[in-house]
C-alpha cells in the first residue's frame, strides 16, 4: 500500500502530536509539581471545538481563536479548582484526583454538547485537498501544519523559558519554590502562568490535530496516555526530551502497526515504556533528580 | 492518624457495635429475599469492597500507590474462568487457587516495582495494568479478547449453586480481607509501616527493613486484588478484556479516596457512596459523565481526606463540645504550615 517513507512520515506527524502533549505535561509538572491527568482533555477541547465550529459554519480562521478561548476559560477553571484544593492543604493524591474530576467534567460538557459524536473537520481547514509529493512520499498540508506548529511552539517555549525574565522566574519556582519566594517571585502567579502556557499549548496541539483525525469528546484519554509515555520515555524534567520521546513513540507505533499488526502498536510502546521505567526511571535524557 | 481508634469514653464501643450490626445485616440480607436487583447490587458491593480493601492495604499504609489494579483483577478473573474452562478444575479449587496464584504474581511483581517510589511507581504499575489489558485483548484465542468469554456459574458436585452460598463465600472473603488488613496495621508491622510511610531513611536508621515491609503489603494488597478478580468473574456473565481498562483502576482509586486514605473501615463507605452516585447518575444519559466529574470534584472539595477523614473531624468537634479531646485527635490536629513556605508540598 504505502512504502516505508510514508509510514515513517505518518509516524513523525503522530509523534509530533504526542510529543507536544508530553511537552505541555512536563512543562506543568516542572513548574508546579502537578501531574495533570486532564492534559489530554485540553487537546481534545482544541480539536473538538475547532471541528464543531467549522461544521456549524464558522470560518476556519475564526474557529481557531474560539477554540483557544474555550481552552483558556477551561484552563482558568482548572487553576481555580487546583488552587482551592492547595489552599486547604489537600493531600497530593486528592489534588491528582481533582485533575481527573476536571477532565471528566470537561469531557462530559463537551460530549453533552456534541452528543459524543465524531466531529470531522474537512481538510479544507488548511487548503482544499492540496497534496505535495516528494518522490514516493505524499505530504498533505495539514501534516505540514502539525510539524510547523510543533516547531514554532517548541522554539517559542524554549525562548520564553530561557530568554525572558518570566521564564527564569518560572524555572526558579519549579526548582525551589521557597527560594524563589524569598527572591520576591510570586509562586501563585508563576503557577498560573505555567498552567495557562501549558494548557494553551495543549489546546493548540488539538487544533492542528483536528484536520488529521475525527475528534470526539473521549479522545483525551488516549492522548494523555501517549503524551505521558512520550514524557516519561524522554525523561520527566526535560520538556524537550518529551518531543524526542514522542517521535520515537510515533515511529514505533506506525512501524509496528504497518509491519506487524495494528493491535501490536500499543503493546510495543507500553512494553518499551515499562522497560525504561524499571531500568532507567529518569528517562532516556532525564537528569537524575 | 486513625481517629476512630482514638475515640474516648462510651464512643470507644461505638465502632465495634456498628461493625457487628452491619455484619449481622449482611448475614441476614439473603433471608430478606428482596429480589434480583438489590441482590446484584449487594454482590457488586462485596466484590468492589474486596478489591478496594486490597488496593488500599498498600496505598493507605505505605504512602506508595500500586495503580495496576485492573491488571491484578484481570489476572484473577482469567484464573477463575480459564482455570475452569481450559483446565477443567472444579469451582472451589479455582477459587482457592486464586490465593497462591495472587501471592506468586504479587511477589514477582514486587521485585520489579519496589525498585521505584512515588510517582514513578504509580506510573509503572499503571503501565502494567495497561499491558495486561492489551494482552488480554490481543490473545483472542485464549481470553476471548474484547468480545469476551462466558463466565462459569459456580457449581459443586454438578449442582449449580444458588445465590446464598455464593453470597456467603464472597462475604467471608470481604470479612477476612478486612480483618487481615486490620490485624496487620494494628500490630508491630503497622508501626514499622508508619515509619516507612513517613521517612524511609529514618526507618532504616532505627533498624527497620523497609523493603521487607513494603513487599509484605504489596503482596497482601495484590493477593486481595487477584482474589477480588476471581470473585468479579464469578459474578459476571461475560468476562471481556475491556472490563479491565484503566477506568477500572480509576473507579477503585476514587472509591478508596472517597472512603478516606489510611482508614481501612472507610473503604466500605467509599464503595457504598460511589455505587450510590453511579446508580443515581444513570438516569442522566449523555450528561452523566459531566455530572460524575462535578460530583467527584464536589466530594473532593467537601471531604479532601475522604468520608473517614470527614467523620474524624466531626467527631473531634463533638468531643471538644462534650469534654476532653482524645489523645490521638490532638496528635492528628494538623499544624498549620507557614503559608508561603509550605504551600506546595512535594511529599507525594
Amino acid at each position: 500500500m504505502s512504502g516505508l517513507e510514508q509510514i515513517l512520515f505518518v509516524g513523525l506527524v503522530q509523534g509530533a502530536i504526542f510529543g507536544l502533549v508530553g511537552l505541555t505535561f512536563t512543562a506543568l509538572y516542572n513548574a508546579a509539581k502537578l501531574i495533570n491527568l486532564a492534559q489530554g482533555d485540553f487537546t481534545m477541547i482544541g480539536a473538538v471545538v475547532v471541528a464543531a465550529a467549522v461544521a456549524s459554519g464558522v470560518a476556519p480562521i475564526a474557529a481557531v481563536p474560539i477554540a483557544l478561548g474555550v481552552g483558556l476559560i477551561a484552563a482558568i477553571g482548572f487553576f481555580a479548582v487546583i488552587r482551592l484544593q492547595e489552599r486547604r492543604h489537600a493531600p497530593p493524591v486528592t489534588i491528582l484526583l481533582s485533575t481527573v474530576g476536571i477532565g471528566l467534567t470537561l469531557q462530559g460538557i463537551v460530549g453533552g454538547l456534541t452528543g459524543f459524536s465524531y466531529q470531522q473537520l474537512s481538510p479544507s481547514f488548511v487548503e482544499a485537498g492540496a497534496l505535495y509529493t516528494v518522490g514516493a512520499l505524499v505530504i498533505r498540508p495539514e501534516q505540514l501544519l502539525v510539524l510547523a506548529t510543533t516547531g514554532v511552539l517548541v522554539v517559542g517555549f524554549w525562548y520564553v523559558q530561557t530568554r525572558t525574565l518570566w521564564g527564569v522566574a518560572l524555572r526558579a519556582v519549579g526548582t525551589n519554590p521557597t527560594m524563589a519566594q524569598l527572591c520576591g517571585i510570586s509562586t501563585t502567579r508563576m503557577v498560573l502562568l505555567a498552567t495557562l502556557l501549558s494548557l494553551a499549548m495543549a489546546t493548540t496541539a488539538g487544533i492542528v490535530y483536528a484536520p488529521i483525525i475525527p475528534a470526539i469528546a473521549t479522545m483525551g484519554f488516549a492522548l494523555l496516555i501517549n503524551g505521558f509515555i512520550a514524557a516519561v520515555f524522554g525523561g520527566i524534567g526535560n520538556p524537550y526530551a518529551a518531543l524526542v520521546g514522542g517521535l520515537v513513540l510515533g515511529l514505533t507505533r506506525t512501524l509496528a502497526a504497518g509491519y506487524v499488526h495494528s493491535g501490536f502498536a500499543e503493546l510495543a510502546s507500553l512494553v518499551i515504556l515499562l522497560g525504561v521505567l524499571l531500568f532507567r526511571p529518569q528517562g532516556l535524557f532525564g537528569a537524575s533528580e | 492518624m486513625s481517629t476512630a481508634a482514638g475515640a474516648t469514653g462510651s464512643r470507644r464501643w461505638l465502632t465495634p457495635i456498628a461493625g457487628l450490626v452491619l455484619l449481622a445485616g449482611a448475614l441476614a440480607f439473603p433471608l430478606l429475599d428482596l429480589g434480583a436487583f438489590p441482590r446484584s447490587l449487594a454482590m457488586r458491593f462485596l466484590i468492589d469492597a474486596v478489591i478496594v480493601l486490597g488496593f488500599h492495604a498498600f496505598m493507605g499504609y505505605t504512602g506508595q500507590i500500586n495503580f495496576g489494579v485492573s491488571g491484578f483483577v484481570a489476572l484473577g478473573a482469567y484464573i477463575y474462568v480459564l482455570g475452569q474452562t481450559r483446565l477443567g478444575l472444579p469451582y472451589p479449587v479455582v477459587l482457592a487457587a486464586a490465593i497462591p496464584a495472587g501471592i506468586l504474581i504479587s511477589f514477582v511483581l514486587s521485585e520489579l516495582f519496589l525498585r521505584l517510589r512515588g510517582h514513578m511507581m504509580a506510573i509503572a504499575t499503571l503501565v502494567f495494568g495497561l499491558v495486561v489489558w492489551l494482552m488480554a485483548g490481543s490473545l483472542v484465542e485464549f481470553t476471548g479478547g474484547a468480545d469476551g468469554i462466558p463466565s462459569v456459574r459456580p457449581e459443586l458436585f454438578d449442582q449449580r449453586l444458588g445465590f446464598e452460598p455464593v453470597y456467603y463465600v464472597t462475604l467471608a472473603v470481604v470479612v477476612l480481607t478486612f480483618l487481615m488488613v486490620e490485624r496487620v496495621v494494628h500490630s508491630r508491622i503497622g508501626r514499622a509501616l508508619q515509619a516507612v510511610e513517613h521517612d524511609e531513611l529514618l526507618g532504616a536508621t532505627v533498624g527497620i527493613n523497609n523493603h521487607h515491609y513494603l513487599r509484605l503489603m504489596f503482596v497482601v494488597s495484590g493477593t486481595a486484588m487477584v482474589v477480588g478478580g476471581a470473585l468479579y468473574a464469578q459474578d459476571a456473565r461475560w468476562v471481556s478484556s475491556n472490563d479491565f481498562s484503566l477506568l477500572f483502576s480509576f473507579d477503585i482509586l476514587v472509591m478508596a479516596l472517597v472512603g478516606g486514605v489510611g482508614h481501612n473501615r472507610g473503604m466500605f463507605a467509599g464503595v457504598a457512596v460511589m455505587m450510590l452516585v453511579g446508580e443515581l447518575l444513570t438516569g442522566l444519559q449523555e450528561w452523566r459523565l459531566a455530572a460524575s466529574g462535578i460530583v467527584l470534584l464536589g466530594i473532593l472539595f467537601l471531604a479532601p481526606r475522604g468520608i473517614a477523614g470527614l467523620l474524624g473531624a466531626l467527631s473531634e468537634r463533638v468531643t471538644w463540645l462534650g469534654g476532653r479531646p482524645s489523645e490521638q485527635s490532638v496528635a492528628a490536629t494538623p499544624v498549620e504550615p507557614v503559608e508561603p513556605v509550605d504551600w506546595r508540598d512535594d511529599s507525594a
